[in-house]
């Protein structure tokens, strides 16, 4: 953390607070949330189930808005931006690896992973050529014509992670992205996570249950119960 | 961009083939329903054959009298019409005819069944059939009682073996006429033109006719100049004044009637107000619109149901294009595409489909049905089917691409 003192953090979260609202209860999912994420970090997020993990990547990621506290992108507080305003943000800096994968089941493989370029100006084809090379990375490129149901769970997580890079994102987001993946694979994953980090100087901040891949990364945070613990 | 939504359209209906099917089927009912109704309003209204000259042309084939305690209606006897009709000053030209009835011709041993009127000789003059053969019957004729009939080209067709009927006998209802004219088929819609026979009034087989006040007879009145009509009309009033009903003028007082245009004739017919002097054409009209409406109502209900399932079914979809990067604009855009897609499939069916559908009405079940095909109905109800489609694809994927992906992710479900 020291060497980073005078850099600007890339995210920032601001005593964050993030309430969900069900017919009866309300939860607390996260509780004065204080973290900031800086550039070029490999970050692991454990914690028990339930504890506010997603809910903590879905603020980072810029995927849900905090009940209270503030989240700045970059040094910009980003409460006060629209809708509009987001989309470029999410489109170029993040790459989101779900826990659900969340695949379009109406569409083919390498359809899904060319989602991120859609909705960036660029040829069809060079679309189809990036998401095929995204594919090859992760190992899938002979599932290119499948659709998602047609796929394994590790297959379909894959295809996830692919679509995460595809865009090459100076961010990415994993929400237990080994997690349906046997111990070979999961490591030729964390290897292209490690290899994005180191070499391409992308930030990852990945949730894990595996205490060994977690020690690999530089820092580990833990939540309990909606809090930070240190 | 639009190639992908284009495409990302057909997949979706492609790989949800049922609802795509009930969703056009929808589209194509509500079309076709629009067409038909409108086709068969507008050849109520804007008869093209014999009677189409609409400004000219008047109608009384409804009337009541109404006295303090006694009302009658029906349509106009001839006595009534001998001695209040016919010594009207406004009309260049008025004649008296029954309504269509059902006669029975005998051919070979087989009964054969047409419709038969009887009507002066006038009746040609105001009426425009278009003669195809011989001549009509003439005043002299009408005078005379002469057994003389103008039949139609099906009669022709079905009697005479498309031969020409001309001076050859035929025996209806027990009388034989002799055929003198064949005119153009008239749409069963056209009640004062319709019929497969005339034959003149005096050839009635008994003269009681002539004695009725109320009767089933139809009179036509052709006004040359049409600005002439509000002159008619208050000589109408004026009659219903002076009216006498001389078989016991205790018992009716007024005879309330209407010199109709075709659409007040189509209009008062339709909600039931015969005993009237007042055209309730715009009445007619809004109820129409309304029943019109219910009706596109009912399949367009149905679609927006279905389209809102669809759109929350693919909720999931919305939250991840947004995570991806996708503006709530490019994802409008992508269901505006697939409704575009869906309407204009539904569209061309329904397009394709219509001509068949009139062509079965018009041959099966109205007599020589003319109902046609409006293409500028058709563009209106695209149009409005367009509108329930934005309403029902579009918005509620505009609403959802306003949650936080987050939300739409697990379902759209709102979250505070
Ligand atoms: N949409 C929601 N509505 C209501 N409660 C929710 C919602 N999402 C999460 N929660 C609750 O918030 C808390 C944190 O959930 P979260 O998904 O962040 O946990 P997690 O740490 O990711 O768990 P796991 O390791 O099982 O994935 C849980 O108690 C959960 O029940
Ligand atoms: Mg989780």
């Amino acid at each position: 953390m020291s060497d980073n003192l005078n850099q600007q953090p890339l995210i920032t979260l601001k005593n964050i607070r993030k309430m969900y609202y069900t017919d009866q209860i309300e939860t607390l999912a996260l509780k004065d949330i204080n973290l900031e994420i800086n550039k070029g970090e490999f970050i692991s997020i454990m914690g028990p189930s339930g504890c506010g993990k997603s809910t903590l990547l879905n603020m980072l990621g810029l995927l849900d808005r905090p009940s209270t506290g503030t989240i700045e992108f970059e040094g910009k507080t980003l409460d006060k931006l629209s809708d509009k305003a987001l989309a470029p943000i999410r489109n170029e800096k993040l790459g989101f690896v779900f826990q659900t994968f969340h695949l379009i089941p109406d569409l083919r493989v390498v359809d899904n992973v060319a989602l991120p370029l859609l909705y960036r100006p660029m040829s069809n084809k060079e679309r189809r050529e990036r998401a095929l090379n995204a594919l090859k990375i992760v190992g899938l490129d002979a599932r290119v014509n499948h659709f998602p149901t047609q796929l394994s769970g590790g297959q379909q997580q894959r295809v996830a992670i692919a679509r995460a890079i595809v865009g090459e994102p100076p961010v990415i987001l994993a929400d237990e992205p080994t997690g349906n993946l046997d111990s070979h694979m999961g490591n030729e994953i964390m290897s292209i996570l490690f290899d994005l980090n180191e070499n391409r100087g992308t930030t990852i901040v990945m949730v894990t249950h595996d205490r060994e891949q977690a020690d690999q990364t530089q820092r580990t945070v833990r939540v309990f119960d909606g809090q930070l613990v240190h | 961009m639009l190639s992908h939504y284009f495409k990302m359209a057909l997949v979706v209906l492609w790989r949800r083939k049922f609802m795509a099917f009930v969703n056009i089927f929808g589209i194509v009912i509500t079309l076709l329903t629009l067409i038909v109704g409108v086709a068969a309003l507008n050849s109520g209204l804007n008869p093209k054959k014999a009677a189409r000259n609409t400004e000219q042309y008047l109608v009384i084939d409804e009337m009541c009298f109404t006295g303090e305690r006694n009302t009658r209606n029906g349509g106009v006897g001839h006595q009534f019409y001998t001695r209040h009709l016919q010594p009207m000053q406004t009309p260049d030209k008025i004649s008296f005819s029954t309504s269509a009835h059902s006669a029975v011709v005998f051919q070979q041993g087989q009964k054969l069944n047409f419709a038969i009127r009887r009507t002066d000789a006038t009746y040609w003059e105001i009426m425009q059939h278009q003669l195809l053969e011989g001549r009509w019957y003439d005043q002299a004729e009408l005078e005379n009682g002469q057994f003389v009939a103008v039949i139609n080209e099906s009669l022709r067709e079905q009697y005479f073996a498309g031969e020409s009927p001309l001076n050859q006998s035929l025996r209806i209802n027990g009388q034989t006429f002799n055929v003198i004219g064949v005119v153009e088929d008239e749409p069963e819609t056209s009640r004062t033109s319709f019929s497969d026979i005339w034959v003149p009034l005096t050839t009635a087989p008994s003269a009681n006719y002539q004695k009725e006040w109320i009767g089933d007879g139809q009179v036509l009145v052709w006004i040359e100049d049409a600005s002439k009509r509000d002159l008619m009309a208050r000589e109408t009033q004026d009659l219903a004044s002076q009216f006498e009903y001389v078989p016991d003028p205790t018992r009716y007082e007024q005879a309330l009637f209407l010199a109709k245009t075709p659409l007040d004739n189509v209009s008062n017919k339709f909600l039931g107000e015969n005993c009237t002097n007042l055209s309730h054409a715009s009445t007619f009209i809004s109820v129409i619109a309304a029943i019109t409406l219910v009706f596109m109502l009912l399949p367009a209900i149905n679609m927006i149901n279905l389209n809102v399932s669809r759109i929350l079914e693919r909720a999931p979809e919305i939250g991840l294009r947004k995570a991806a990067g996708a503006s709530n604009r490019l994802l409008v855009g992508q269901f505006l595409v697939e409704t575009l897609v869906v309407t204009t499939i539904g569209g061309v069916v329904a397009f394709v489909i219509a001509p068949w559908v009139l062509a079965f009405m018009n041959n099966t079940l109205i007599r020589y049905g003319q109902l046609s095909m409006s293409l500028g109905v058709f563009m209106a109800g695209l149009g409005l089917i367009l509108v329930f489609g934005l309403l029902s694809g579009v918005y509620p994927a505009w609403r959802m691409s306003k949650l936080a992906p987050a939300n739409a992710l697990r379902g759209g479900h709102r979250h505070a």
